[in-house]
């Protein structure tokens, strides 16, 4: 479980006296450019369940020594406007909050986005539904103020009934 | 993070370990530090950028 994290500059925009919390996680992420694991950059990244995909600012790409494919190309809306990014595949670490991340850690490998423009969001890394949500099953409680991610396979251990009926229903919204 | 409005830090155990004007900076600190390790980079905004909200 995560602990949501206060935006860093939440002072900014106090109007309404409350606090504005982010569901952030610290991930690691490795390439090739990496002699040894440990100098993997430990990013801030925001969780993003309307996010399809999973992108990273193009400074990460630099760090860990990869290149993106130029032919991967493609153009999102974020942030106010149309950014092109381009993917490559990276391995990812994440760890329990708390816990020694040289130490213990599970590691996946997705295809990341990375931007071809400049755009310097505080978070080098948005978490989407590709690269993110479909490795674990991600708990959110504002009330809790805090995350939990699982594997994957515990959302439909958890609702084994109910994704079966919605298998036999028509597609929602199209 | 008051202060470091506009710099990239890296935090580690609640502290400010580096502040510079850009992410890569921020990482050779680190590397060349290896007390830092574990370190968080993150970005703190400007006082006077707007709240980030979704899509858009």
């Amino acid at each position: 479980m995560y602990p949501f994290v206060e935006d860093a500059g939440a002072h900014g925009y106090y109007e309404e006296g409350g606090i504005v919390l982010r569901p952030v996680i610290e991930v690691q992420m490795l390439g090739p450019g990496l002699t040894d694991p440990s100098q993997a950059p430990r990013l801030a990244g925001i969780v993003d369940s309307g996010s399809e995909r999973s992108l990273a600012q193009q400074w990460v790409a630099r760090a860990i020594g990869v290149t993106p494919d130029e032919a991967s190309e493609i153009t999102v809306g974020i942030g106010g406007q149309n950014r092109r990014v381009r993917f490559a595949d990276v391995a990812l670490r994440v760890s329990p909050f708390g816990l020694d991340p040289g130490a213990v850690f599970h590691e996946w490998t997705s295809r990341i986005g990375f931007f071809v423009d400049q755009w310097q969001p505080p978070w080098s890394l948005l978490l989407g539904h590709r690269g993110f949500f479909d490795e674990f099953t991600v708990t959110v409680s504002r009330l809790a103020q805090a995350l939990a991610i699982e594997q994957s396979a515990v959302f439909e251990g958890r609702f084994a009934a109910e994704v079966a009926e919605v298998d036999s229903r028509d597609p929602r919204l199209r | 993070m008051r202060g470091f409005e506009g710099k990239w830090v890296a935090i580690k155990n609640g502290d400010v370990v580096a502040a510079r004007e850009t992410p890569d900076a921020v990482y050779r600190d680190l590397l060349e530090h290896a007390e830092f390790q574990g370190a968080t980079i993150i970005r703190v905004p400007n006082i006077d950028e707007p709240e980030l909200v979704g899509l858009g």
